[in-house]
Formats: structure tokens, C-alpha cells, sequence
């Protein structure tokens, strides 16, 4: 499916900051059978020079700084995508560091008594059906629910909460499946549904978890089905703090407000 | 020992009372006589009186404190500045001992580089099942974000300061590898500046080997390392402030380089370059010796809360815009859990045998060491991994019952932080306290620098234990230092 991405950045401030070094991880990957058609980055203020560099994960960064005072920037990312009916991966095998980082316990996705009694009923005959029965059981047993919880929620509130959002899901079902030892990463994107408009529902998380014998296997929690042409992969890594869309520091004793807009369709 | 004929109504300095003990001496042999490099040095000692000496002992204390050569201790209630003790007793090293010594250090430096670079790049090392994952990527210093950048000449460690103790027998054995931001080299280089200053008719007939250049080669292996080789680099030391422990060794470093020193605040990044405000406006800059933790480098890519870095630097130097040295992420070789796999590298990366040994190492980590260490605590030395500077040890046969049960209770909740070592009786050498020469415990810690090639400026500083009995050389925890000849024949 050919689709197109149109990712508003506004950052207010309000009062002037200065020496505002930013990081922008918008660009869809080449990966899993997905291709990037185009990506623009247009930042304003414009005479902003953005730069990239690759980041451990291969994600493409884009970083850009601005010193003089200002109170405003906008970042809008257009791409154009092109994706597979399946997610389809060549890896057979994991490096010792992907072994390890995506089997470790985070921040987001700790390791605790919580998250395995939740993950212990699910065992099954192999990693790929407890994978399966993982994310099934999340996706039954959490409520998706805007508002519930904040961009700081961890796996583990939201075993208690029952309510969350993509990311929420997502890392719930990460933290599951490596105290199972199944690897997993997080996956952060867009999912286009003509049923859905609005941001909310674009700006996508989901996870990947590592089979051996099958490779990577790309998991939706929230939605229960296995990715496919309607999703976006933009940025991996081992919990959301690897992925984010934007990330930025600056001088200043500002209050920094986001808006973000996302626009999706398909040709 | 022979005693010297002196002055009426003055005492000699050499009076016969000194006690070699049950260790290896450096200056004595087990009968009290002098070993042959040595010889020289107890005669002229003999020609003293304990008057002459206190004089000169006087006179490099107003030497020090005129220089302002001063470090701060950690962890005490009030900001402590101390005046670093020096003791004019000169270490000597023989000449066939250095030259193994160096070329024993020249080795281990190659190896750690190259295990930095495969850790960072390939992994091989751990493919090979050399060394297990998990203590390298669960070390503390080990920075993903470093994974598949490319440094220059992949030097990583551009300056290293390693441990070096002899044992009973007077074997030499590596202790510890510094390779973050080793200190010391500033009472190094001062220690022989006041000896200089004290004796200087018995230095100029010693034939010692020089190691006033050593700010001068450091400043070769910086520029060596720039990003554009073709360009007259700038090179500024990044210190976090004059609240460091070592900021007295920073300054002077960069007077002596003629160098900028800089804080955090000083630079300023901009399109993925470094720049320093200068009066005259922005400069660029091109290596930076810093002397400044990873975690603080830079609050966009590491600790947010940091004041000590600049923003965007991390970005700069992986688009190789410029050098830091030490490379980020150094710090995972000077694990103290990894140093036990070092000799392992060096098979490794090089096919040789490690000309210097290092200390068994038991590592908390695997399930048969712990239960050897566990039973043995109150003779092992205990260290937890990512400490420097003698804090979190415990010494097992100096330590009271209350010690050896919070380690117990450390090594038992967190065993990956610790590794145990057996008790090294380090070596002794006369030093000079309250009047009268004591053998106190010493270590030395030659620094290795390492650019476009690999040099070490002969000796490097030898660190004294003062207390009585005490084998912990630090200075933050009560130690001082000599000066170390290193003989040309």
C-alpha cells in the first residue's frame, strides 16, 4: 500500500529560549519489506540547518539546533511509503547486543513479580504461541482508553490500571514476552484505517518479538492481528525512551507546550 | 644497614633502625643491604642528617603549596582541600625492569583498544564465547549509543593510567586499568620538579630518564587523533569546574599544553560542530581532552539534568565532527569485572601471552566464584566494579565484623557489582614520617598514551600508603607519593 505522511511538530514556549538542540525520529524505515518513498523535513525557523546521522538501533535521526531567541519551532515531515502486505524479515539471527537489549528489563518494561504472575497463565507449547496468547490476554484484559495514563506510564501501572493507550499496550506485551525469554522490541509508527481520523489514531506503537526459525514476527496488542500493509514502522528500540518522535533540549526558564498533527492517507 | 659518620649533635637519617619486614622491599634487600640501584642513592642518604633533611623537606612543602598543588576529598562533611603529601624518598625502577614494564603495558593498551573497537563494531569477542555478554553489555560504562560509531585511528582509550603493584616475591602485577579520566599525572610531573629543586646535586648524577615532556606528547596523541588530519586541529581541555578533585591537575595540564580549558558552558555546538566562545567570537574546535564523566557529556543524548557537557556534542562526535578523548564508553574496559577477561583479550586480539600478569579475580557474577568469595571474606579484598579511588572496597583482614557483613549482604543482593581478589602484600619502600624512615606500601601507575602510536613517558606516579599498615594508596583515602626514577642504565 502506497500511503502518505504528514507529521506537525509545534513547539510553544512561553518565553524566548535559545541554544534549542533538537532530535527528530520521523523517517520510516527501509526494513521488514517497507520502502520509503520520500521524506521531507522542513523546520521553522527555516534557516535551521537539519543534519542525520544513524542511530545504534538504525534509526534515522535528524538533529538540528537553534541559537538565537526564539518561542516557536514547527518541524512538519512529509513521507511517502511504501508497504508490505506482511511484515517480512530476513534475520535468522540476533547480534549478542539485540540478545541482550531486547531480553533486559527497562524502565518502561521492568521485570517484576506483577508482570510475570500477568505473563504466567499464558505459557504455551512454543515462544510463538505464548507470543500469540500474550498478546491476545493484553488485548482482553486492558481497556484502550485515552487519558488513563501519560506519556511516563510503565508496564507494570498499567497491569493495575487495565487501561492504556498503543504505547501502554505495547509495553506491556514487551515486558510479558522477555520474562517469558522471548526477545521483543518496541515499534513506533502509524497505522492508517480509513474507518479512524485524527492524530490520536495515527501515531502508532506496537512490538516485534524474535521467534527462532521464524525471525522477527511484528505483534499489534491493541488491535490483536499481526502487522500488515495499513502499518508504518518509523523508529525501534527497547522501550519507547529509544523512539521518540522528537526530543529536544534548550536554554531557558520556559514552559514548552506540544501540539502535534498528524495527517494519513493512501493512494 | 651501614650508618654515616655525621656532624656532632645531629642525628643521621640512616641509623641503622629501619625494618625491611616480611615484604619485598624496593630500596632493601631481606640482610638490609641496599639492592645495586639503590646503592648510590643510600650513600648520598648516609652523607644526611635529620636536620638537612627536614630542611629540604621543608622547602618542597613550600614548593607544593606555592604551586597550589592541592586535591579534594569526596564524602566528608566540608569540601576538604588537601596538599597532596610527597615524600622525598625516590622510587627507582632499573632500566631491564622498565623496559618490560613498558612493553607489558604497550600490550595491554593495544588489547583493551581492540576489544573496545570489537565491543563497539562486531562483537566478536563475544560471538567467540570468549567473554560472557551479559558482563559487558550489563556493565555500567558500556554505552550502546557508541555501537557502530568510528573513531579516529579506532583509538578509543588515548589515555590510560594502569595500575602496577609488585608482590612478596617482587613480581609486578596489573592491579586496575584507568581508562575514563585517570589522574595523577600532575604530582607526577611537580613530584620531579620539587626533587629537582631538593637534591638536585644527587638527581644530576643518578641518570635519570626525563618525564618533562610528558605534556607535550599528550598534546601529539590529541592532535593525532583529529577529525581532518590535514587541519592545524584545535585542542581544549573540558573540565566540569573548579569543584572537581582534580581541577588543580586540569589547569595545570592545559597551561602546560597551551591549551584552552574550558567548561561546558564554554562550548557551544552548532551545525553538528564544536565551537568555544572566545573573545574574539565563536572558534571551532577539533579534540577535546576531557576530563569530564560520559553521563555528563551532553543532556540531549545522556543526562538530561547535566550543566557539566554540551548539547548536541554527542552528535557532533558521531558525525565526526570531533574527537573526544577518551572515547565514549571507554569506561566498560576498566570494569572491574571485565579486568579479569584482559589477558584473555590479549590472546585474542594479538596472539601473544601477556608479558604482565594481572591479580586472580574472582568474579561475584559466576555461581562458584561467589561461594568461594562468601567463605572467604576476611581474607579477600573486595571491590565493587564501578568504583575508582579506593571507595566501596573492603580490605578481609583489616575489616571489622560489621564490614564483612554488609558486603556480605551487598555481594548477595547486587553480585554482579563485585569481584574479590586476594590480599597483594605490596611492595614497601622507605618513606620518610615523623622523623624517621617506615616502609609504607606503594603502587605505581605509569600513563600510557596512546594516539598515532603508543608512548609512556618512563616511570609515572608512584603512590605511597601513610597510614601504618595501611595497602591503600589513594588519595582520597590518606595517601601521598615520590618521585619514580626510571634509570638509563
Amino acid at each position: 500500500m502506497r500511503i502518505f505522511i504528514q507529521h506537525i511538530t509545534t513547539l510553544i514556549y512561553d518565553s524566548p529560549i535559545s541554544e534549542a538542540h533538537t532530535e527528530v525520529r520521523q523517517r520510516p524505515l527501509d526494513t521488514g519489506g517497507q520502502r520509503c518513498l520520500s521524506f521531507h523535513l522542513e523546520v521553522r525557523p527555516e534557516r535551521a540547518n537539519v543534519l542525520s546521522f544513524v542511530d545504534h538501533f538504525n534509526n534515522t535521526v535528524h538533529y538540528f539546533d537553534w541559537l538565537q531567541p526564539h518561542d516557536r519551532v514547527v518541524i512538519t515531515a512529509n513521507s511517502e511509503v511504501l508497504t508490505p502486505a506482511t511484515f517480512t524479515d530476513t534475520c535468522t539471527d540476533l547480534s549478542p547486543l539485540e540478545r541482550f537489549d531486547y531480553l533486559a528489563p527497562t524502565a518502561y518494561a521492568p521485570r517484576d513479580e506483577m508482570i510475570c504472575a500477568f505473563a504466567a497463565p499464558h505459557i504455551a507449547g512454543s515462544p510463538y504461541e505464548t507470543a500469540m496468547a500474550l498478546m491476545q490476554a493484553i488485548y482482553r484484559n486492558i481497556q484502550y482508553e485515552r487519558g488513563a495514563t501519560h506519556v511516563k506510564t510503565t508496564a507494570d501501572e498499567v497491569i493495575q490500571l487495565r487501561r492504556g493507550v498503543c504505547q501502554d499496550f505495547a509495553h506491556l506485551f514487551i515486558a510479558t514476552c522477555r520474562c517469558q525469554g522471548i526477545p521483543a522490541r518496541y515499534v513506533s509508527g502509524y497505522l492508517y484505517d480509513p474507518k479512524f481520523f485524527g492524530t490520536e489514531v495515527a501515531t502508532h506503537a506496537w512490538a516485534d518479538v524474535f521467534i527462532a526459525g521464524h525471525g522477527w514476527i511484528s505483534l499489534d496488542p491493541t488491535h490483536n492481528c499481526m502487522q500488515d500493509e495499513r502499518y508504518v514502522r518509523v523508529a525501534v528500540g527497547r522501550d519507547y525512551a529509544d523512539t521518540p518522535p522528537t526530543r529536544g533540549v534548550f536554554k531557558g526558564n520556559a514552559r514548552e507546550t506540544l501540539e502535534v498533527r498528524v495527517s494519513i492517507r493512501s493512494a | 644497614m651501614a650508618s654515616a659518620e655525621s656532624a656532632p649533635g645531629s642525628r643521621p637519617l640512616l641509623n641503622g633502625s629501619y625494618e625491611v619486614g616480611p615484604f619485598f622491599d624496593e630500596m632493601f634487600e631481606k640482610d638490609g643491604q641496599p639492592r645495586p640501584h639503590y646503592q648510590a642513592l643510600c650513600a648520598d642518604l648516609a652523607q644526611l642528617t635529620h636536620e638537612s633533611f627536614d630542611e629540604r623537606r621543608r622547602a618542597a612543602d613550600i614548593f607544593f603549596l606555592y604551586q597550589g598543588i592541592t586535591f579534594t576529598v569526596y564524602g566528608s562533611q566540608e569540601g576538604i582541600e588537601r596538599i597532596f603529601p610527597f615524600d622525598l624518598i625516590p622510587r627507582i625502577i632499573q632500566r631491564d625492569e622498565w623496559a618490560l614494564l613498558e612493553r607489558g603495558l604497550i600490550q595491554r593498551v593495544r588489547a583493551l583498544n581492540a576489544f573496545l573497537q570489537d565491543i563497539y563494531h562486531d562483537q566478536k569477542i563475544i560471538r567467540d564465547g570468549r567473554i560472557p555478554a551479559e558482563l559487558v553489555f550489563g556493565a555500567k560504562h558500556f554505552r550502546r549509543e557508541m555501537v557502530g560509531v568510528r573513531v579516529p585511528r579506532n583509538v578509543y582509550a588515548h589515555v590510560a593510567g594502569i595500575d602496577i603493584v609488585r608482590d612478596k616475591d617482587g613480581r609486578y602485577y596489573v592491579l586496575e586499568d584507568n581508562l575514563r579520566s585517570p589522574s595523577g599525572v600532575s604530582y607526577m610531573l611537580e613530584n620531579r620538579q620539587a626533587m629537582k629543586r631538593t637534591f638536585a646535586r644527587i638527581f644530576e648524577h643518578y641518570g635519570v630518564r626525563p618525564i618533562e615532556h610528558y605534556p607535550q606528547e599528550l598534546l601529539n596523541t590529541l592532535r593525532s587523533v583529529a577529525p581532518h588530519p590535514d587541519v592545524e586541529p584545535t585542542v581544549v581541555l573540558l573540565t566540569p569546574g573548579i569543584y572537581n578533585s582534580a581541577y588543580f591537575e586540569h589547569s595545570y595540564l592545559a597551561r602546560q599544553m597551551g591549551i584552552e580549558i574550558v567548561e561546558g558552558r564554554d562550548l557551544v555546538v552548532h551545525d553538528g560542530k564544536v565551537y568555544m566562545r572566545t573573545t574574539t567570537g565563536l572558534k571551532q574546535v577539533d579534540v577535546i581532552y576531557r576530563r569530564v564523566d560520559d553521563d555528563f557529556l551532553d543532556p540531549l543524548s545522556f543526562r538530561p539534568d547535566s550543566l557539566l557537557g554540551a548539547p548536541g556534542l554527542f552528535a557532533a562526535y558521531v558525525m565526526g565532527n570531533v574527537t573526544l578523548a577518551n572515547a565514549v564508553g571507554t569506561g566498560v574496559a576498566d570494569d572491574k569485572a571485565i579486568y579479569a577477561f584482559v589477558p584473555e583479550m590479549i590472546r585474542y586480539y594479538l596472539s601473544e601471552s601477556p608479558i604482565l600478569e594481572n591479580v586472580p579475580t574472582y568474579l561475584a557474577a559466576r555461581e562458584e566464584d561467589r561461594a568461594y568469595i562468601l567463605d572467604h571474606l576476611e581474607e579477600l579484598v573486595v571491590k565493587s566494579v564501578n568504583e575508582s579511588g579506593g571507595y566501596g572496597m573492603l580490605v578481609g583482614p583489616h575489616a571489622s565484623r560489621e564490614q564483612i557483613e554488609l558486603f556480605r549482604s551487598r555481594i548477595r543482593a547486587q553480585p554482579r557489582n563485585f569481584i574479590a581478589q586476594p590480599v597483594i602484600s605490596l611492595s614497601r619502600h622507605p618513606t620518610y614520617i615523623d622523623g624517621e624512615l617506615r616502609g609504607c606500601h606503594i603502587d605505581l601507575r605509569p600513563y600510557v598514551l596512546c594516539g598515532e602510536r603508543i608512548t609512556i613517558v618512563p616511570g609515572g606516579l608512584t603512590r605511597v600508603a601513610l597510614q601504618r599498615g595501611s595497602l591503600v594508596v589513594n588519595s582520597s583515602q590518606g595517601g601521598g607519593s615520590k618521585d619514580t626514577w626510571v634509570l638509563y642504565d
